[in-house]
């Protein structure tokens, strides 16, 4: 990585992390706190889908495993809700590694609707098994995170908490993406059964994707069971599954900071829109159309030759002149 | 290009200080609206609409305390974590005294313990029992809750003669709350429902559960739950050539759940909190006013409700300050009739008791008995 780029990505963190003592408030706080759980959720798409191809499209059901098995283990058992968390995201990981084993055998559509498959059952679950998630009425009552003696109540500590959580996934997903790992899943998404000749394990592989990847939402969903205090199975539907992989999508697929900055920016969007009221979901949805669609990246580089013309010649340059 | 992008800021800057400036003379609350978009944004518009109404009223009388109420509008999309992020606006962002809604109960019950901790009061439509069950002290609802109407229905089901009752319910909070209640009534009138079936939001066919209806020959069909999908039921139901009687809730009393059933509405009857039909010409007189402002059309229940809403929060806030305590005081003392019904404090902050049944008959709902005041 080039050393400004380097320069830049470490400025943007620093003045995250300084960001709640400048936030107006404690709600543009907590829609972070949201848009960092969602992140944490997208950088394992980013791995399983980015980088090894594989399609999830039920991926909120990690995370509601993540959530309600927490809730489940701290309210009803009275387990340490530190102890409890790490129970929902063992869970949601040892279901990724179930979850992978279809994906043996499938692939595109056919992997596509098995996750969705897997997405309906989970949230049925939630909905019917009544008596350990309260069904329809919602869980609730779920206490405060306790890290290392220390409640963590308020915004800014859910902040800091998902902050740095956030910041050690995004380098622990780089890593994994420049190791023979993150090549293997390359390889593996490019073409199966050249990466099968070259030697590359294609199940371990996949296993390894899936369990990464819903270690990652299971993790977001333990930890947002605790930050609401409240979980409901209206809000773990498919559509909250595909606005994850379409954060996904928009952040570049293989890119963890793209991924991580979509998340942030497609939950904090709908919620600074608010003022267009019934509007603003629908123009929220045109933005994310256009982004999608629009080559983006294209479009940057002839801006960036664009400005660079500009200041070479110190006068207009046409449109025309800056293809490459 | 620079010059532009200037006196677009300024422009900009401007626009927001005036805004600031306008915005801050005018009392200002929040209603979270359920919706303003997704699939019942159409219930999202009767709400504005009756909070609309009041507030020109409100405001065409001098406003409360010599400044203009003004209601912030946000949205839930219906949803519990949309919920509570529009709650935390509300309280955190826009510092609002009080708030308005969520109309489902679900929505409810995730986002009442936030403004509790807060102190600020928060007035519901919501009817599942549990909202006001667990002794917090800042919710108030504006209608009967589902163990009245469960009673009143069960009771009136029973009254009727009716020996093997039917029930589907849609299972999410307020039709799971609205079956189970029903159902425990009946047991106690030792008429226990012989059938209990379920569908989930979002489902469409229903012949199954109809089947069962039909094969274990039930005299009564009671249809507890969401709009869309008891619509679709209960036209479903009259395709397949079940002609068994249907009771339901006050989803049922929709306009556009009377228009999606089709033909299949008549001879319904439902246990609701308002029908436009009723007498009563403190009601008429409403509804009269309101079909004039809208065009002729309809209210409905929940556009009186938070009619009345608008009216209680600019009477109480008149009569005991407008900080969230002395609101939260002024409610737990109320004594005011509305237009839907009196509403009256209560320790639990139930205000209404007030049930209306209803049947449907040559296309309208008539009004066939009034229950509380």
């Amino acid at each position: 990585m080039r050393p400004e780029r380097l320069k830049a990505i470490a400025i943007v963190f620093g003045l995250l992390a300084a960001a709640p003592l400048f936030l107006p408030n404690r709600y543009y706080v907590y829609i972070f706190n949201r848009g960092f759980a969602n992140a944490l959720a997208v950088i394992g798409l980013v791995i399983l889908f980015g980088m090894g191809g594989q399609i999830s499209l039920g991926h909120i059901a990690f995370f509601t495993l993540g959530a309600y098995t927490s809730a489940i283990f701290s309210v009803r058992l009275g387990w340490p809700s530190a102890a409890a968390v790490l129970a929902g995201v063992a869970l949601a990981s040892i279901w990724g590694a179930f979850l992978s084993v279809p994906a043996f055998k499938l692939s595109g559509p056919f992997l596509s609707i098995c996750t969705v498959a897997f997405g309906e059952v989970v949230r049925l679950l939630t909905i019917n098994l009544v008596s350990l998630t309260n069904g329809p009425y919602g869980f609730y009552g779920i206490p405060s995170l306790i890290l290392f003696g220390r409640r963590i109540g308020s915004e800014k500590a859910w902040y800091f908490l998902l902050w740095s959580l956030l910041v050690f996934a995004i380098l622990a997903a780089a890593r994994l993406k420049r190791s023979y790992i993150g090549r293997a899943l390359a390889a593996i998404r490019e073409d199966e059964t050249a990466a099968e000749v070259m030697g590359i394990n294609v199940r371990a592989m996949k296993t390894l994707a899936f369990v990464c990847a819903a270690f990652c939402a299971g993790l977001a969903g333990a930890l947002y069971a605790h930050m609401s205090g409240f979980l409901s199975p209206e809000s773990f539907t498919g559509e909250q599954s595909f606005s994850l992989f379409s954060m996904t999508v928009v952040g570049g697929q293989e890119s963890v900071l793209g991924g991580v900055a979509a998340g942030v920016a497609l939950t904090l969007l709908p919620e600074l829109m608010r003022f267009l009221q019934e509007y603003y979901i629908m123009i929220f949805s045109l933005i994310v159309l256009l982004i999608v669609l629009l080559p983006l990246e294209s479009m940057m580089e002839r801006a960036k030759m664009w400005m660079a013309g500009l200041a070479r010649e110190g006068g207009k340059v046409p449109w025309g002149r800056c293809s490459k | 290009m620079k010059g532009f992008l200037k006196i677009l800021a300024v422009a900009v800057l401007v626009l927001m200080v005036l805004a600031g400036t306008l915005s801050a003379q005018n009392l200002r609350i929040v209603c979270i609206v359920t919706a303003l978009t997704g699939s019942v944004a159409q219930n999202g518009e009767y709400i504005t609409r009756g909070i609309n109404m009041a507030l020109d009223e409100v405001n065409a009388k001098g406003g409360v305390r010599g400044q203009k109420l003004e209601v912030v509008f946000l949205d839930d999309q219906a949803k519990a974590s949309e919920a509570i992020n529009a709650v935390k606006k509300a309280i955190y962002d826009l510092n609002t005294p009080v708030i308005l809604g969520s109309d489902w109960s679900g929505l409810v019950l995730a986002s009442m313990q936030i403004a509790a901790d807060e102190g600020i009061p928060q007035l519901v439509t919501a009817t599942n029992v549990q909202i006001t069950s667990q002794g917090i002290p800042t919710i108030f609802r504006l209608r009967a809750n589902d163990s009245v109407a469960a009673e009143i229905l069960a009771k009136y089901v029973n009254d009727q003669g009716y020996k093997k009752i039917g029930i589907m319910f849609t299972n999410e909070d307020y039709g799971r709350g609205f079956a189970d209640e029903t159902s425990n009534y009946l047991a106690k009138l030792d008429n226990k429902p012989a059938v209990i079936e379920s569908c989930n939001l979002g489902d469409s066919d229903f012949t199954a559960q109809i089947l069962s209806f039909k094969n274990s020959g039930v005299d009564v069909i009671l249809a507890l739950g969401k709009e869309i999908e008891l619509a679709k039921f209960l036209r479903q139901t009259r395709e397949l050539g079940v002609d068994t009687p249907v009771f339901g809730g006050s989803p049922m009393g929709l306009d556009y759940v009377v228009e999606l059933a089709g033909g299949a509405m008549e001879g319904v009857r439902i246990v609701t909190h308002f029908l436009p039909t009723d007498p009563e010409p403190r009601i008429q007189d409403w509804v009269q006013r309101y079909e004039a402002l809208y065009n002729g059309q309809e209210p409905t229940t929940h556009a009186l409700a938070y009619y009345d809403a608008v009216h209680l929060v600019a009477k109480v806030m008149e009569e005991c300050g407008t900080s969230p305590q002395d609101i939260a005081r002024g409610l737990r003392e109320v004594n005011y009739q509305g237009v839907q019904s009196w509403f009256r404090g209560s320790p639990t902050g139930d205000l209404v008791n007030k049930q209306v049944i209803g049947e449907f008959k040559d296309g309208k709902w008539h009004v066939v008995a009034v229950l509380g005041d």
